[in-house]
């Protein structure tokens, strides 16, 4: 199954991540979480490579960690106040009538803090899956896989899409610097010195990044023939239509009929869009990246587990949903756990880094990483403007 | 040369908690609480009257049930509610991770704020002091006076607007209170504690609250049997408006309001009491077992997970 030589296609990863956050964002059980987490870490260690971004999950981890702690302190310092299993009480200050459901101090429940570590840990498992995918798959080969009509809004999309890896990189090398120069890179001292450079850093070498895109033509402004025009309203509409029928389909009730319909018509307008202004500007592309077994594995079994957990939340399993008031234990619903742990064959499915024939090896990537950055070099194009 | 920095760090921080203990301390946790503490000296309890509405819920027959509960001064109306359903012998209120009511006595049995048509399944909560109903777009954290009565009905569905039906019953304080606060004023001193423990506010009476800390649940739920002797002195209390709701003579859960309310007991005992029970509802939660399978399999690839990350990458 596995396919020496090559690196899985940068889609796939992200495939997989975006539906294993899915899967997350449909569950509070703090048990189910937890498996999605453990398995998500797992893939990335079973099949990360040795590309400086490659540590990103490590960052959003400790961003994981950050948002419970803060989610915890903001629910025992100013969160509502609901019966339950008082652990200790905080000085209360008294608040006039409108600001009820918020609060200053109070009795602090054992079920208001759980209640607010399960929150915190959705949120963080979210992260993780999210920096999965920086860690997995290359920002600069995602760019290419970009559709043609998207490069108008190739700075902005740059920006997007290499921000987070960029940051990881910079972190990094203004560590590396730091430290070199014996000055402290742990605790607080470290993070005072540490975060400037890097957010000024990797804002700076997206920008620039997006800088070369334009000087190359990407998001120009010029008299567009109508139809193209069309094309891109399309795709403009079809993105937004899109974006309003997954939220539907996450938060059940926002959107009539489960915004599946407004999904539907999305895709389609996107699809035409596409379709369309894609057949404008055609281009070649130079070692393209290729979609195979492997990379049909990974998304699949990513699918399977979102598939298991929506199906679960319409079927109603019991257990799917945890709230500790009143306060038990989390139960553990067997078949979806078995249907998390499909998201583990990625790390059987995608090609290894480790294997023999793997192409990028841990000198070649921070040189393909810059060529990559580059977009002329090695990337014949047929451009009609 | 590195501790340096981290010294420099330290210091204003123990300083800055210093402070905040040498202002807060000596005035005790209560300090911001005036008001807390005034209801505290006017009053020794407060009468809520609250009247529950259960729609067409179990079978399709309506239900309304009222009655009256004692709570301590500083409660809130989720404290009330949550009385009133230990009062009844019902399943304990449940509520969603946003705070959202989901269920009373476990009704609904499944969905919270549910979409249905062009409305939503859900508890509205309403006052009732004004002698009408008022529809309540806030939470219950209002804090509770002699005289409140709080209502909640379920709508199936409503629009989550103040044009959703109020309770069918109405919100009248003197009806449904006037044996409580009569048996209690006009009963003689030794007696009111125990039959307010066993049938209706064992759990937050502030002068069984010390002696129910301290003992073990066992021992508070063969309080009944003592107190149903008293029962006829106030024979109304717990008896609904619809008279469905059975008379609460057996409570064996009697205990586990106290874990609620330990702001005015003493802390310690409550708070091990509190943990006490954690246990043994999670113990009552049944399968522990697949949990524990469960939780081993998350530590074995969590592990796994680590080794491997440990290991350096892209080498063969």
């Amino acid at each position: 199954m596995t396919a020496p030589g090559r690196i899985l296609h940068p889609a796939a990863w992200w495939v997989w991540a975006a539906t294993m956050g899915v899967a997350a964002v449909r569950t509070t059980n703090p048990m189910l979480l937890a498996f999605i987490a453990v398995v998500v870490v797992f893939v990335v260690a079973a099949r990360r490579s040795a590309a400086p971004w490659s540590r990103s999950l490590a960052v959003f981890f400790r961003l994981g960690l950050i948002v419970i702690v803060i989610r915890v302190v903001v629910q025992v310092v100013f969160g509502y106040r609901l019966p339950g299993h008082v652990l200790f009480t905080l000085p209360q200050v008294p608040l006039p009538g409108w600001a009820a459901g918020v609060s200053i101090g109070g009795p602090v429940t054992l079920e208001s803090v759980l209640q607010a570590a399960v929150d915190g840990l959705r949120l963080a498992v979210i992260l993780l899956c999210f920096g999965a995918a920086n860690s997995l798959a290359s920002p600069y080969r995602l760019l290419r896989c970009l559709p043609t009509v998207l490069y108008e809004a190739g700075v902005a999309v740059t920006v997007a899409l290499t921000f987070a890896p960029e940051l990881v990189i910079t972190i990094g090398s203004v560590r590396d610097a730091r430290r070199l120069r014996g000055r402290p890179t742990r605790g607080i001292a470290g993070l005072r010195g540490l975060a400037i450079p890097v957010l000024e850093g990797a804002l700076d070498r997206s920008l620039q990044l997006a800088a070369s895109m334009d000087a190359r033509g990407y998001g120009r402004r010029f008299a567009a023939p109508a139809h193209r025009r069309l094309a891109t309203g399309a795709t403009a509409l079809g993105l937004l239509l899109v974006m309003l029928g997954v939220f539907g389909a996450l938060d059940p009730g926002s959107v009539p009929s489960g915004g599946i319909p407004v999904l539907a018509v999305g895709a389609v307008l996107l699809a035409m869009g596409m379709t369309a202004g894609g057949r404008r500007s055609p281009r070649t592309r130079y070692r393209p990246d290729v979609w195979r077994l492997p990379e049909w594995g990974v998304s699949l079994s990513g699918c399977a587990v979102s598939g298991a957990f929506v199906i679960a939340g319409v079927v109603g399993v019991q257990g799917l949903q945890f709230t500790p008031y009143p306060l038990h234990a989390p139960t553990l619903p067997l078949l979806l756990c078995i249907g998390i742990l499909a998201g583990l064959l990625p790390a059987v499915l995608a090609p290894s880094p480790r294997d023999p024939g793997y192409r990028e090896t841990d000198g070649e990537m921070l040189v393909l990483a810059q060529r990559e950055a580059d977009p002329s070099v090695g990337v014949p194009r047929v451009a009609r403007w | 040369m590195t501790p340096l920095p981290r010294w420099r760090w330290v210091v204003p921080t123990a300083m800055l908690i210093g402070a905040a203990a040498a202002a807060l301390g000596p005035a005790g946790p209560d300090a911001l609480v005036p008001f807390k503490a005034a209801t505290a000296a006017a009053a020794d309890s407060v009468y809520v009257a609250l009247v529950v509405d259960l729609g067409q819920g179990y079978g399709g027959s309506p239900r309304v049930v009222s009655g009256c509960v004692r709570v301590p001064p500083g409660k809130s109306g989720y404290d009330a509610l949550t009385a009133f359903t230990q009062q009844m012998n019902w399943a304990l209120p449940s509520y969603n991770n946003a705070g959202l009511l989901c269920t009373i006595d476990g009704y609904p049995q499944n969905g919270c704020g549910q979409v249905v048509g062009s409305g939503y399944d859900y508890w509205s909560y309403w006052h009732g002091d004004p002698g009408t109903w008022t529809y309540s777009s806030a939470g219950a954290s209002r804090t509770m006076q002699t005289g409140d009565v709080e209502g909640w009905r379920f709508e199936d569905p409503g629009h989550g607007n103040p044009t959703d039906p109020p309770p069918t019953a109405a919100p009248d304080f003197a009806s449904i209170c006037a044996s409580d606060m009569t048996s209690t004023t006009s009963a003689p001193t030794t007696a009111t504690p125990t039959t307010i423990a066993t049938t209706n506010t064992g759990p937050m009476g502030s002068n069984p609250a010390g002696p129910a800390g301290s003992t073990p649940p066992g021992s508070i739920a063969s309080s009944p049997t003592s107190g149903s002797g008293q029962e006829p002195t106030n024979p109304g209390r717990p008896v609904p408006g619809s008279g469905s709701g059975s008379p609460t003579t057996t409570r064996p859960t009697a205990s586990g309001g106290s874990t609620a309310h330990t702001g005015n007991s003493g802390s310690p005992p409550p708070r091990t009491e509190a943990l006490a029970r954690a246990g043994s509802v999670q113990h009552n939660g049944g399968d522990s077992v697949p949990l524990l399978v469960g939780g081993f399999i998350v530590v074995i690839i969590g592990c796994g997970a680590l080794y491997r990350w440990r290991r350096h990458p892209g080498v063969p």
